[in-house]
């Protein structure tokens, strides 16, 4: 048993450090640049405003500094990983402001970057669910597609002038 | 006839045995899980670019000595994913979105790829991956074929004909579908491209009479196309979010797609009309701001074998059971993070599969149909709805046959 196991852990590790998973999560870049770019990502998030409240995302603690991981995937890609605490346990709104993070990601990153986005353990009472859906592309499109989440997300993404 | 709600027993789970480091990683999801046709194999795209090939049935005697347990506790019997002889698995390289398999004629007249010695049929099973290319195995030994290139985005799912002529389709993120013909020689097995969709495909459903094929997309209308022309039939309108899976029913004559607008809408393919529309919400539908939504999505829909009930899987962590008679779910059964459902082809199970690469079975209510219902699907299996009408039998009759009326 434990002879098959090995192997499968062995096939398994392959399989990963083939698919560029297995390097991602063990320091390949400098980890000076990848800070840098964890700053980076952090200065475009922070301004996002709270689908609810006048304040932003880090007025109102949602996210901060700490909160984002970057990790050097690839020549020029990262993977960046940001886990957020929503301020009310309401399903709809912890998925809008995934929704805000990723599209002004999208939008304003100038690196090539892979997305995870994660609910801080403890600060959600369906975080499990919710933590698969925000990383869903298929749900995101389709969420997109919905003038009125557009709406709100576009409120929340811009900077006011 | 009423039956009282049997709850889907939770009959085995599979997890994948891989270190726990790498659970709930990125592409640690089951996207697909499907049967052979004949209902000896299954395989299993158990995330991280992995497929495991079953033998079915499971290990017999890990279930049976759980099942007088079970019976009255409703225990489940957790069978880890051992490495048992005849379990192949399939090292893809990349995301495994497609699955499906076809039996593979015997090599008697063609000996090529080093298939088996002639006289014994063997299965293929065809993968949909990340990058657009199409892996296709032989099932028996786990063994490469070969590679089907042409799509430019991920295969989302892949579709046999059921009547073993070796046609494959398969839908993309790349917005089309492609028709490939295995049979052929040589490198260039790509038949047709079927254009016309706007957004990403999710999935393509081939009707067991293998005349229409329905491909469901990221946009509101389902596509129906004719598998003898690969021309489009008609657009199927009626939904008002992204349509993600589609299923025939086993005589032909119904379809069902479903949404996450939480409808499954049950067609006539050859006329095109609404038949019924299964709600998942409970509740009024919620106000448009911030959506909930998530809640009540639907993820898959699959009929049962002999075409009287669906199984549907949803975000609101329920798997479903519709009697097609009625309007409402005879049974529910919790499960979380669901992404897709498939029938065992003799019916009285299902498979479900999770986004975090986990597989369960379920037992599913057994019934006999009744002499009425087999009469209607021995005659629709090769009658279409307009053939029916012409018939000159009694009104009352023919919205029976033409399932107006269940």
């Amino acid at each position: 048993m434990s002879l098959v196991s090995g192997l499968l852990s062995h096939t398994l590790g392959r399989v990963l450090w083939l698919s560029g998973l297995h390097s991602g999560y063990h320091a390949q870049g400098s980890p000076a640049m990848e800070q840098d770019r964890a700053l980076e990502v952090y200065d475009i998030i922070r301004t996002i405003r709270d689908p609810e409240k006048p304040n932003t995302l880090e007025e109102l603690e949602v996210v901060t500094e700490s909160c984002v991981e970057v990790h050097e995937i690839g020549e020029d890609e990262y993977l960046v990983i940001i886990r957020f605490t929503p301020t009310v346990p309401h399903c709809s709104l912890a998925t809008l402001i995934g929704l805000c993070l990723r599209i002004k990601l999208q939008r304003c990153l100038p690196f090539k970057h892979k997305l995870e986005i994660y609910i801080s353990e403890g600060a959600h009472s369906t975080e499990e669910d919710i933590n698969k859906q925000i990383n869903d592309k298929e749900r995101v499109a389709a969420a997109m597609e919905n003038p009125n989440l557009r709406e709100i997300v576009e409120q929340c993404v811009t900077e006011p002038d | 006839p009423s039956c009282s709600p049997v709850e889907p027993l939770l009959l085995a789970e599979l997890k994948p045995g891989r270190p726990q480091q790498y659970d709930w990683k990125a592409s640690c999801e089951t996207w697909s899980v499907a049967f052979s046709p004949d209902g000896t194999w299954f395989a299993w795209s158990q995330g991280h670019c992995i497929v495991k090939l079953i033998p079915w049935p499971l290990e017999e005697a890990e279930l049976s000595c759980k099942a007088s347990e079970r019976k009255n506790r409703g225990i489940k019997a957790d069978v880890r994913g051992r490495g048992g002889s005849k379990e192949k698995t399939l090292e893809c390289g990349q995301i495994v979105w497609g699955l499906a398999f076809s039996p593979w004629p015997p090599s008697g007249a063609k000996e090529r790829d080093g298939l088996r010695a002639p006289g014994q049929s063997c299965l293929i099973l065809a993968t949909g991956l990340n990058d657009g290319q199409i892996k296709v195995w032989e099932v028996q030994t786990g063994h490469f074929l070969f590679n089907l290139s042409g799509h430019l985005d991920v295969v989302r799912d892949l579709s046999f004909t059921p009547n073993g002529s070796l046609i494959l389709v398969s839908a993309s993120r790349d917005k089309t579908l492609r028709i490939w013909d295995l049979s052929r020689d040589g490198a260039s097995k790509q038949v047709q491209v079927l254009s016309g969709h706007r957004q990403w495909v999710y999935c393509c459903s081939i009707s067991p009479d293998c005349s229409m094929l329905c491909s469901a997309a990221g946009e509101k209308s389902a596509f129906l196309w004719s598998m003898r022309s690969y021309t489009l039939i008609r657009k199927l309108e009626g939904h008002q979010s992204s349509v993600v899976s589609c299923d025939f029913s086993p005589d032909s004559a119904l379809l069902v797609t479903a949404s996450y607008d939480t409808c499954v809408i049950m067609w006539d393919p050859y006329t095109g009309e609404q038949l019924r529309t299964l709600r998942h919400v409970l509740l009024p539908p919620a106000l448009d701001y911030g959506g909930d939504i998530h809640v009540s999505s639907l993820r898959s829909v699959c009929f049962s074998p002999e075409g009287l009930y669906l199984a549907t899987v949803a975000d609101d962590r329920l798997l479903r059971i519709w009697d097609l008679e009625l309007r409402t779910p005879v049974a529910f059964a919790p499960m979380t993070n669901g992404l897709c459902c498939v029938y065992f082809p003799h019916g009285g199970f299902i498979a479900t599969g999770t986004r975090d690469g986990h597989v369960q079975f379920w037992s599913a209510p057994k019934v006999l149909s009744s002499l009425k219902h087999l009469c209607r699907k021995a005659l629709r299996t090769f009658l279409t709805t307009y053939q029916v009408l012409a018939l000159p039998i009694p009104k009352k009759m023919k919205e029976f046959l033409t399932y107006r009326t269940f």
